[in-house]
């Protein structure tokens, strides 16, 4: 078997070179899906006055990605987000949305100046596909998370991994889960399995990203010329991503996350590193040892630890 | 004093960590130029919409290119 070539490499936070960082506050989490790229349950929780202390480090402004696991689980997940903003950082909190069907942690949420919220939705609103990818019935509980994250006027990401023969309807579903829900500002982060920690996709057998395509275009009404005509733009008018395509349901549209966005993304790891998007210049994450290291080279490095 | 100006330089001040002055917003200079990207756009239409509790329209913020054309369409609020 040929050897992948990983480009591994750390970075302290005063020479920090990344846009995204991700922080995995903690390894607990209160589901068990089937696709999941920290599947290790056993390491402690991230220390906060150490993490304060690399924000306090950290070159230049980023995004501060706060995740897990679940991140919730971490009893101090408030107090991590507030450390964000107290040293001039965005956040968002990555969720799989469990313990925001209850409005007084939204509250919460909210409280310690978070406005911006990644909602994990790989079954949509159906429990079969919530059973068969993430081994819960949740649906209910989702859409309750979904409701309070609205009223609360959060800026809206959600994302929901292609799993062929299970969910492939869910970009139409989601869209009608959102008219009925009345979510008209939203970016729909559409992706396939990443080969990573575990996975219930072989690459073989993984949704590819022209079908991601094909199925967002029949399930939304646009056309795959239109989704096409995004590829190799600079998200976000900053960087450009090989592996993703960045678009609005309405054509015109120019403020992110006003109206209906899509982010399709592919996370094949069917290339010569073994990891999507390699070499990735705008993701890093936060290391045992708070350096900064590329994301998904980490990630593949520690697979199956930290 | 308009309220949704001093509600919009409290937003960047405080979020953004960006000094709004008046003399900054009246250049009509584009987003870019004084430091805020797409991202730092939306988190300030997010916080000035809460913080006012008023809903900007998709449609008018289309067609808002700099932070004078932002300040203008929330005026229509005071």
């Amino acid at each position: 078997m040929q050897e992948k070539i990983i480009n591994y490499y750390e970075q302290l936070p005063e020479e920090n070179t990344f846009m995204d960082i991700m922080a995995d506050i903690t390894h607990k989490c209160n589901m068990t899906c089937k696709n999941c790229y920290i599947p290790n349950r056993d390491i402690p929780d991230m220390d906060l006055d150490k993490f304060r202390d690399f924000l306090s480090k950290l070159n230049g402004r980023c995004m501060i990605r706060i995740v897990g696991a679940e991140p919730t689980m971490n009893p101090q997940c408030t107090e991590f987000i507030e450390s964000v903003f107290e040293f001039g950082h965005r956040c968002i909190l990555l969720t799989n949305g469990l313990r925001l069907s209850h409005k007084n942690y939204v509250d919460k949420l909210h409280s310690a100046g978070l406005r911006h919220i990644y909602l994990s939705l790989n079954g949509v609103d159906n429990d079969d596909w919530y059973e068969t990818i993430d081994e819960m019935r949740c649906a209910e509980k989702k859409i309750k998370a979904l409701q309070n994250i609205r009223e609360r006027k959060f800026v809206l990401d959600t994302g929901t991994i292609i799993v062929p023969d299970v969910n492939e309807d869910a970009p139409g579903r989601l869209i009608e889960l959102f008219d009925k829900n009345s979510i008209n500002n939203v970016l729909m982060r559409i992706k396939n399995v990443g080969q990573l920690g575990r996975y219930q996709t072989e690459v073989d057998d993984n949704v590819k990203l022209d079908q991601l395509v094909k199925l967002c275009s029949e399930q939304m009404g646009i056309s795959e010329d239109y989704i096409n005509s995004f590829r190799d733009q600079k998200l976000y008018g900053m960087y450009t991503e090989k592996n993703s395509i960045l678009f609005p349901l309405r054509e015109g549209n120019k403020i992110l996350n006003r109206g209906r966005w899509v982010k399709i993304t592919n996370w094949d790891t069917d290339n010569e590193s073994g990891i999507p998007d390699p070499n990735s210049q705008r993701r890093g994450r936060v290391t045992e040892n708070f350096t900064i290291a590329p994301l998904y080279e980490h990630i593949k490095m520690n697979e199956g630890g930290y | 004093m308009s309220r949704t100006r001093e509600a919009m330089k409290k937003v960047a001040t405080e979020r953004l960590g960006i000094e709004l002055t008046d003399e900054i917003i009246d250049s009509g200079k584009a987003f870019k130029d004084i430091g805020v990207d797409s991202l730092d756009a939306i988190e300030l239409v997010v916080s000035v919409e809460d913080d006012l509790d008023i809903e900007l329209s998709d449609q008018r913020l289309d067609t808002v290119t700099n932070i004078k054309e932002l300040a203008d369409y929330l005026s229509e609020f005071d």
